[in-house]
């Protein structure tokens, strides 16, 4: 049946995904709700939230200010807490009761704005759309309210755009990908969502390159490329081959002509037919060049349950939307191997000693993995999945 | 960087303060720290035996209580109906709830069920208690529904209540009593150490019964067989109160306590609701010697109390102090009127005492106040006194009585000696908001 969960967890929401994008920026961001959705983001969809002074607040939305619309206490909670805290911007989130009474949130920021002096970003979220809608409204309206125009001027420096710790997690993995850019010859990265500051992705259009490291970069990449005429790679360099492609395809924006430690590189072949991964868009099709470029995999599959841009989607990809559909997919594909989120193991139906590679995604296990990430970027993540593609090898069967 | 929102605790004392329920003044933005929560809606939910439940909203509300249920091995009984916008526009999605139920049905054959609805449906004035109705005799087994709605939290049935309310729905009336009592507002039973079932067994050869302790639905239904309720959290008292009017048995407010005489008095006023005599001197000799024991062994401690504590932090704080230990600061939200003893007390004696609230907007800086304690009582003192040794005196077990008192001692002596990891500790109670 349509919308029954049986087996997952619900997904990380929209209103998480835009959470994870602000969290080091300096802001204050407000959920405007009862309390629960922003307990879902602190306690369950920001492995960063322990320990750190990052500013997400609830509305704490009552029955009668929801039902008077009683829209004035909430300003004022917002314009005394701005007063108190030194904050950059705010950001005003909706959640599932305000979408009932159709609050306004573009109203109450231009309200909050004349009275604060802050900018203020309103994202119409909802929870009932995922993690990924939410992040890549973060990501474009930062592209668009807070990036300055360079005016022509640029400089060595490349944005990853799309990296949350929703897909990425808080491992090493971000670091991995900035030093494989300095390799190409960039002098500064910029990983918007993860390091770099609000003063410093105002400068972020000197930029000559963005990659997009997940969907939701996809729009503020899009935008960028518009706007200030920066291209943009779509890719996480997972693997050996793939990395090198990487830095060889950013060098080349710089007019270099790097060539990569692991060129030398000699492809392995896999036992393994035919892979079904199942996650995030962009970090599957990187799991799948890493597959295809290192070990010769012939057969790749992605299937999420989250959004898939048609323009880097293949023949074969599956949009899924309930349970049952990867049910039908993981026995009608034949898979030799499937790597996802722990969590799908238990929906698949696969043939006889097929095998899975555990490839926690935060945004769907949440605190259940977040603690143990796993290094993919680079050769880290061919050696990972290498050692399932073997029969007989670490593999977990299915 | 300013200061964190505090109050003394003579601030919350006194005639005119009276009605104050929050620490925190009303009309402020309301923070969440990672210590934040407890069972949650859909766990309580589940104390039913043999249940499952169905969770109906977007897909967001549903998160932290599946993840918990992984964490914790409930989630196998958890289900969720995510509704969209056009379900919401359409009402579609009360319909779907008759179909997700049969769908449940088909794939497991559960002997009770609850249907728990959120916030928006509040809004929606949905009529979740008809299509309870509905699906009892669909199935011909009981159906509750129930309400993770935290927009109705300042009202008169805020959601931590009225699951529990739910929860004792399911036990039916009985023909005949058979004098047992019934344990209400805790989630776990009595620790099994408590003397309370040793002066309940000499002073009425009755059974002690609590929903935890009851392996199928059958024994819950007994515990309409009870002739009282003891109602030992305030979380239970809307249950008690409707238990009282459907079922027709009295409750008595008899709290979880740490202070001797305030256990002392307790047992007191179970004698007169009982309608019995109940020994319990030399119980309290008992733990009047473990107080003086651990207090040695423990030494000259300053110890911070949380909210999420098993206890009221105010009546632990009067307890600690009374013992001889300094309790410099509380981290609390509510303030109940069984509370306004103890704040009255501590204000007396204590004057000193700060008090915190972990939801202020201050408290998003206040790690920077650097607070010094030895130890912190629950994980939200803890948090904010990231120095201290944290005994979590979780609600997962239910210490009670004079035997609670060596039970809190324990565990805090065991804290400064063999000291746990916070965040590990924390995370994995599987906490809820």
């Amino acid at each position: 049946m349509k919308g029954l969960f049986k087996v997952l967890p619900p997904f990380a929401p929209d209103y998480s995904g835009v959470c994870s994008v602000l969290y080091n920026l300096g802001g204050m961001v407000v959920v405007h709700d009862a309390g629960g959705c922003t307990g879902n983001i602190t306690g369950y969809d920001e492995p960063r939230w322990y320990g750190n002074d990052s500013a997400i607040f609830s509305s704490e939305l009552r029955e009668i200010d929801a039902v008077l619309g009683d829209d004035d206490k909430m300003i004022k909670k917002i314009e005394d807490a701005a007063n108190v805290l030194q904050r950059g911007f705010i950001a005003l989130l909706g959640s599932p009761a305000p979408m009932v009474i159709g609050e306004d949130y573009q109203a109450l920021a231009c309200l909050l704005e004349k009275r604060t002096g802050l900018p203020v970003m309103a994202f119409d979220t909802n929870g009932i759309n995922y993690y990924d809608s939410g992040a890549s409204m973060a990501f474009l309206e930062i592209a668009r309210r807070f990036v300055k125009p360079t005016w022509g001027t640029t400089e060595p420096l490349v944005n990853i755009i799309g990296a949350t710790v929703l897909d990425l997690g808080q491992g090493g993995n971000v670091r991995k990908m900035s030093s494989l850019l300095k390799r190409a010859g960039f002098e500064r990265v910029l990983c918007w969502g993860m390091d770099a500051g609000m003063e410093e992705i105002a400068g972020s259009a000197r930029a000559v390159l963005n990659v997009v490291a997940a969907y939701s970069g996809l729009a503020a990449a899009r935008f960028m490329e518009s706007e200030y005429g920066i291209p943009y790679l779509v890719g996480i360099p997972i693997g050996s081959a793939p990395a090198a492609e990487f830095i060889r395809s950013a060098a080349a924006v710089l007019g270099k002509k790097k060539v990569a430690e692991n060129d030398i590189f000699v492809k392995k072949t896999c036992d393994a037919g035919s892979v079904l991964v199942i996650g995030e868009q962009v970090m599957s099709n990187s799991i799948r060049e890493c597959l295809r470029m290192d070990m010769g995999v012939e057969r790749v599959d992605v299937a999420s349950f989250f959004k898939l841009n048609s323009g880097i989607r293949e023949k074969g990809d599956v949009q899924l939307e309930q349970e049952a559909d990867l049910l039908v997919l993981s026995k009608e594909g034949n898979y030799d191997l499937v790597v996802g989120d722990p969590l799908y193991r238990n929906l698949l139906n696969m043939k006889k000693g097929s095998r899975y590679v555990d490839f926690p995604h935060i945004a769907l296990s949440s605190r259940l993995y977040w603690d143990r990430p796993i290094n993919f970027v680079g050769e880290a993540g061919y050696k990972l999945l290498y050692n399932y593609c073997q029969a007989g090898q670490h593999g977990m069967n299915c | 960087m300013g200061e964190a929102f505090c109050l003394s605790i003579g601030d919350l004392s006194g005639v005119s303060d009276l009605e104050r329920k929050r620490v925190m003044p009303s009309c402020n933005l309301h923070y969440c720290p990672p210590s934040a929560g407890g069972w949650g809606i859909i766990r309580v939910g589940l104390l039913v035996p043999e249940s499952v439940m169905l969770f109906v909203s977007p897909a967001g509300c549903g998160r932290h209580g599946a993840i918990a249920g992984l964490q914790l091995g409930f989630k196998r009984r958890l289900f969720f109906l995510h509704i969209n916008e056009v379900d919401l526009v359409t009402g579609q999605h009360l319909e779907k709830v008759y179909q997700a139920s049969a769908e449940i049905f088909r794939t497991i054959k559960p002997k009770a069920m609850l249907i728990c609805a959120t916030c928006i449906d509040d809004l929606l004035a949905s009529d979740y208690e008809q299509i309870a109705r509905d699906l009892e005799i669909e199935h011909g087994i009981p159906v509750r529904s129930c309400h993770m709605n935290p927009i109705a939290m300042d009202g008169s049935t805020p959601p931590n209540l009225t699951v529990q309310q739910a929860i004792y729905d399911f036990v039916p009336a009985a023909a005949e009593k058979d004098g047992g009592v019934n344990i209400i507002g805790s989630f776990a039973p009595l620790d099994i150490d408590s003397e309370f079932y040793q002066v309940i067994l000499r002073a009425r050869r009755s059974l002690v019964r609590h929903i935890a302790a009851c392996s199928n639905l059958e024994e819950l239904y007994l515990m309409g067989k009870s002739s009282h309720n003891i109602l030992v959290k305030p979380g239970g008292r809307l249950a008690v109160k409707s238990m009282h009017d459907k079922l027709g048995i009295p409750y008595c407010y008899a709290p979880v306590e740490y202070g001797i005489e305030s256990i002392n008095n307790t047992y007191q006023r179970l004698e007169v609701f009982l309608d019995t005599d109940i020994e319990a001197d030399c119980f309290r000799e008992e733990a009047e010697n473990a107080v003086r024991l651990y207090r040695n062994m423990l030494g000259n401690i300053s110890v911070a109390i949380g909210e999420t504590a098993n206890a009221s932090p105010f009546e632990l704080a009067r307890a600690l102090s009374v013992y001889g230990f300094d309790v410099p600061y509380i981290f609390a939200d509510q303030v109940l009127d069984f509370d306004q003893e103890h704040i009255n007390w501590l204000a007396q004696n204590k004057p000193d005492i700060k008090v915190f609230t972990n939801v202020h907007p201050t408290m998003v800086e206040f790690l920077k106040q650097k607070l010094t304690v030895d130890l912190a009582i629950g994980f939200d003192a803890g948090y904010f006194c990231s120095g201290a040794k944290t005994a979590p005196l979780s609600v997962d077990r239910q210490p009670y009585g004079y035997q609670g008192v060596v039970s809190l001692l324990r565990q805090m002596l065991q804290a400064l000696q063999s000291p746990h990891g916070h965040r590990e500790q924390m995370y994995a109670s599987g906490m809820v908001i």
